[in-house]
């Protein structure tokens, strides 16, 4: 896996994100070469891709969604590492076709990793991962110790 | 040259000048607005059918719709409202809500009545066969 810089990724709450992003990156244009371009994973040359995922987070759980479509369940692989998942799988082809034979191909086939930092502490054994329609989520309940707790205040 | 030929364009043709400013505005003041997506597609052949299986990773199944009239073929689908919970608090969103729509022309003796599509995994599949007329066929040789 190329190690790849960090990019500040507001998703697409933030219309201004991806000006900033070209604005960078036309600062550096002269710097590179098509070949080696420090933001590989961009779609110039084509690179990696990885899943758009949403968190979320409530009391007792943090909620992961992840758009993975054409997968099978044992292809998507999650581990829990550090305080953070990784998420990772590897999109074949489809077997039922010859090279030859495709008209058009625009759907990513690949490997693909993404590491999603956690807010708090988890419990790694407790989680829950589903995938229905190309959507893997993944519940993953909070340690005690980091949970909310209401502490009420005797008045004496 | 193909015999078969499907055209697409990632491009839509409809709502393409809808402008910079009104998308940033959809995007920013109403968060879930479904936002216009051209699903991802592979198309192959194998035998007699021609596939075109397409990318809509969390559609609602009811609203899924595959059109055929005349040559041009329109699928569209939109995604499920997301809905987790009130507990639940988005900390960081990527996905959004999602109206797909995708359009064809197909340019191929099709047979209109056997065209078949599949939602699994959030990939759709349309199946079109090829009428028996474009099929390939063995002529046998005669000899006197």
């Amino acid at each position: 896996m190329a190690l790849i810089p960090y990019r500040r990724d507001a998703g697409w709450m933030d219309p201004f994100a991806e000006l900033e992003t070209l604005q960078k990156q036309m600062n550096q244009l002269f710097d590179v070469s098509l070949a080696r371009s420090p933001w590989g994973d961009t779609t110039l040359l084509g690179g990696q891709w990885a899943p758009a995922v949403d968190l979320y987070d409530s009391p007792d759980n943090i909620l992961i969604k992840a758009d993975l479509p054409g997968l099978r369940k044992d292809e998507i692989e999650l581990t829990i590492h550090d305080n953070q998942l990784i998420l990772k799988g590897e999109k074949k082809k489809d077997t039922r076709v010859k090279e030859d034979h495709y008209f058009k191909s625009e759907r990513f086939y690949g490997s693909f990793c993404r590491t999603v930092p956690l807010p708090v502490e988890v419990n790694a054994d407790k989680v829950d991962a589903s995938y229905q329609d190309g959507v893997l989520t993944v519940t993953l309940p909070k340690k005690e110790e980091v949970k909310p707790k209401q502490i009420s205040i005797d008045v004496k | 040259m193909r015999f078969f030929e499907i055209k697409t364009s990632r491009c839509r043709d409809r709502k393409n000048n809808e402008g910079v400013r009104a998308m940033l505005q959809k995007w920013t003041q109403n968060k879930e607005e479904n936002v216009d997506v051209a699903p991802m597609v592979t198309m192959f052949e194998k035998d007699d059918t021609i596939v075109l299986a397409l990318e809509m990773p969390g559609a609602d199944k009811e609203t899924l719709d595959v059109n055929l009239d005349g040559n041009q073929m329109v699928i569209r689908g939109r995604t499920k409202k997301e809905d987790v919970g009130k507990d639940y608090k988005a900390i960081h969103r990527e996905r959004r809500p999602v109206q797909y729509e995708r359009r064809f022309e197909i340019n191929a003796p099709v047979d209109r009545e056997k065209i078949t599509a599949r939602y699994q995994q959030g990939v759709l599949e349309v199946t079109l066969i090829k009428a028996a007329a474009a099929q390939p066929k063995k002529i046998a040789i005669q000899s006197s």
